[in-house]
């Protein structure tokens, strides 16, 4: 039974993967609480399971680990010998290793790794207990935090969780009411759920084509009727499907806690790690991807936005940094941010390093807002550190969240003010596929643009358009925003109107500006398809899609347009990318 | 020979595990065979379904295996049931306490499909079935 063996592992390593989640966060609380019977025995039962179906499994090096492992927590949850952070880490060194064999499984490379050290360690930590210092829980909190850390730092979780073993039960319980199922099949479904929407499309604007030429056609208002009771269920169906693929962001928040613990130690920072709105529920492929860039904006602010202690204490500071993370949901959009208080990005710096690194002219260094200068970090190559840490300086960092973010049709904000900190902004789109839409024509040719940007849409006449140093601009209600034709930003086509222009006024993160069209056309919800070949960021579309009418349509690319508009304009022009 | 018909519930908390062992069974000829989460979960079943056998794990979330087997032995409507308890063999030592709750067999883990068809008629012969 080859293939049922394939699954059967399959199983595994999710499941095994599941369980190691679990246990990151467990350890921070050890840390932070001392003994706890409770604690001990979730992370025992954890190894226990693990090593029970690696053992059916023949995977020997896992149960090897795990064996030990368990040994040693046994011990220490039933009080034998004192719970010491060497022995934390020696058993956080064997989950490690456990993830990594299980990785090695999963990729299929028939790679081994030597366990004998590890094995070595796991065996003397049982018998000898080398640290001095013992943990109490009754221990007072400060005389803990030196025995642990010799000085060194530590993450709490603002929010603590509820009792472990509570928690563990009632998430088994849940996961019997739930079901696996392969992504492939829920990404068939959303694919053929997408068609429907695109035909139901057409449904309606036959239908409503009928209704214009008041025929005597028999069927005409059941017709309406029953197309109109198909919208309903194709919008509701896409939602369901769409809700199908979501997970609370817990999932990547999950890990955090220990790599903070991890790059703060290895910095010599202090962290107070906070997270909130971790039940902010997130498409599966948001989960899979915003991890990386998220690790390299945490590891950045640890590093050099977080000033060492000392410093924090001559600046009147509290000497643990602090890092918030927050997850909630803006209309249709996710928001992540990850905040901290240290001594912010000095943007004189950034320009001159990147005049240093040839990215930017002296004149456009000039002519930089604060904001533009700040989106710098993004490029390529960029780095202000001058020696390369092992962790970041190596200039890779911002440029992968860029583009992880972009991947994902979301963008990355960037505020920050010197000695109180700096805020890191993601957002996402909510849904993937299907976006409701503005349909508008100009030069000839149909676009849509993503309604939910769309704030309102003006009737405008030659005269309401001034100019200020070259820029067109409208005002409204008092307020002046800039005003762009859309064919002059994708470059093609000549307009029709001049008399008049519509103005779609559309907001961007905290962007705000006016594209001009010829004509609206109407809503519609539509279903994006990528197209190969074309990169999104210079042709400032997300994609393409069928319209009701059987046309073909591009969908803009707001954020790609706005960009252009206030950011990177100037180093577009150089030919050099960003 | 053993009825093969004979509905068999298996319970363990990692699904891993209950699917390994509802795979030993098949090979063996049980194709009849249920699963349950936890003893909570593994106790509902067995009031209202129709078992003639539990293959269950010690460690689990909200009732474990020793409580299962005690709730079992204490219920008279299946206190007769064989029971067969999957332990390591670290916990050995508490073999003895399940023998004395009542329990039938204990079998370690990993073991293989010839060694549960060994416990399994050890069990049904003693049954006289």
């Amino acid at each position: 039974m080859p293939d049922e063996m394939e699954e059967i592992i399959g199983e595994f390593i999710t499941e095994a993967g599941e369980f190691l989640e679990r246990l990151d966060p467990l350890f921070i609380e050890l840390e932070a609480k001392g003994y706890d019977k409770e604690i001990l025995n979730e992370i025992f039962r954890c190894m226990h399971t693990i090593k029970g179906a690696a053992g059916f499994l023949g995977f020997q090096s896992i149960v090897d680990v795990a064996h030990r492992s368990e040994n040693l927590l046994k011990k220490l949850r039933d009080g034998n010998i004192p719970l010491t952070k060497h022995l934390i880490d020696a058993v956080l060194k064997s989950v490690d290793m456990i993830r990594l064999l299980i990785k090695h499984i999963k990729d299929k490379d028939s790679e081994t790794e030597d366990i004998t050290s590890l094995l070595k360690d796991l065996d003397r930590a049982l018998t000898v207990s080398s640290e001095p210092a013992e943990l109490h829980s009754s221990d007072p909190p400060d005389a803990i935090r030196q025995v642990i850390h010799d000085g060194s730092e530590r993450t709490v979780l603002h929010d603590s969780p509820e009792p472990c073993s509570d928690r563990g039960a009632s998430e088994r319980k849940e996961s019997l009411q739930t079901l696996r199922v392969d992504i492939n099949k829920i990404d068939k479904v959303m694919d053929l759920a997408g068609e429907v929407v695109l035909v139901r499309n057409r449904l309606v604007n036959i239908v409503n084509d009928l209704g214009k030429r008041e025929t005597d056609f028999p069927y005409a208002e059941s017709l309406a009727e029953t197309v109109s009771f198909l919208d309903l269920v194709t919008s509701d169906m896409h939602l369901s499907i769409v809700k199908m693929r979501m997970q609370p962001i817990q999932k990547v928040f999950s890990k955090f806690p220990r790599l903070v613990r991890d790059i703060s130690s290895n910095l010599g920072k202090e962290v107070n790690l906070s997270i909130s709105g971790e039940d902010t529920e997130v498409d599966k492929s948001v989960i899979e991807q915003i991890g990386d860039p998220m690790v390299h904006i945490i590891r950045n602010a640890i590093d050099h936005g977080l000033e060492a202690p000392e410093e924090r204490e001559t600046k009147k500071k509290p000497r643990k940094g602090s890092i918030a993370i927050n997850a909630y949901q803006k209309g249709n959009q996710i928001i992540i941010e990850v905040a901290d208080d240290g001594r912010g990005i000095n943007v004189e710096r950034v320009k001159k390093k990147a005049l240093e690194r040839a990215l930017i002219t002296g004149e456009e260094a000039q002519r930089f807002t604060e904001e533009a200068a700040i989106n710098l970090i993004f490029a390529p190559g960029f780095t202000t550190a001058d020696v390369a840490t092992e962790l970041s300086g190596r200039g890779v960092g911002m440029d992968v969240v860029k583009t992880n973010v972009s991947k994902l049709n979301g963008y990355v904000e960037v505020t920050t003010k010197k000695d109180i900190g700096t805020t890191f902004q993601i957002s996402i789109p909510l849904t993937l596929a299907i976006i409701q839409a503005l349909k508008v024509q100009t030069g000839g040719s149909h676009y849509a643009i993503p309604l939910s940007a769309v704030e309102e849409i003006l009737k405008v006449s030659g005269t309401d358009i001034t100019d200020v140093m070259g820029q067109k601009v409208l005002d409204i209600r008092g307020k002046v925003y800039p005003f762009l034709e859309l064919l002059d930003i994708l470059g093609n086509g000549k307009i029709r109107h001049t008399d008049y222009r519509y103005a779609v006024v559309v907001l961007i993160g905290e962007k705000k500006f006016c594209l001009a069209v010829d004509e609206l056309i109407g809503l519609e919800e539509v279903f994006i398809k990528a197209i190969k070949g074309i990169d999104a960021a210079s042709s400032y579309t997300l994609g393409a899609t069928i319209a009701g009418d059987g046309k073909v349509v591009l969908i803009l690319d707001l954020a790609a347009i706005s960009r252009n508009i206030f950011g990177t304009r100037e180093i577009e022009h150089t030919g050099r990318t960003i | 020979m053993p009825d093969y018909n004979i509905k068999i519930l298996v319970v363990d908390d990692f699904s891993t595990m209950r699917r390994i062992t509802k795979n030993i069974l098949k090979q063996l000829g049980f194709e009849n065979v249920e699963e349950a989460g936890d003893g909570v979960q593994a106790y509902t079943k067995l009031k209202t379904g129709n078992f003639g056998f539990v293959i269950s794990d010690w460690n689990m979330p909200n009732k474990d295996g020793l409580d299962l087997l005690k709730t079992v032995r204490a219920d008279p409507e299946l206190k007769d049931i064989p029971f067969l308890m999957v332990t390591a063999e670290a916990e050995k030592d508490k073999v003895i306490e399940a023998i004395k709750s009542g329990v039938s067999n204990y079998v370690v883990k990993p073991f293989t499909a010839e060694i549960l068809k060994e416990k399994l008629d050890k069990i049904f012969e003693k049954l006289g079935k």
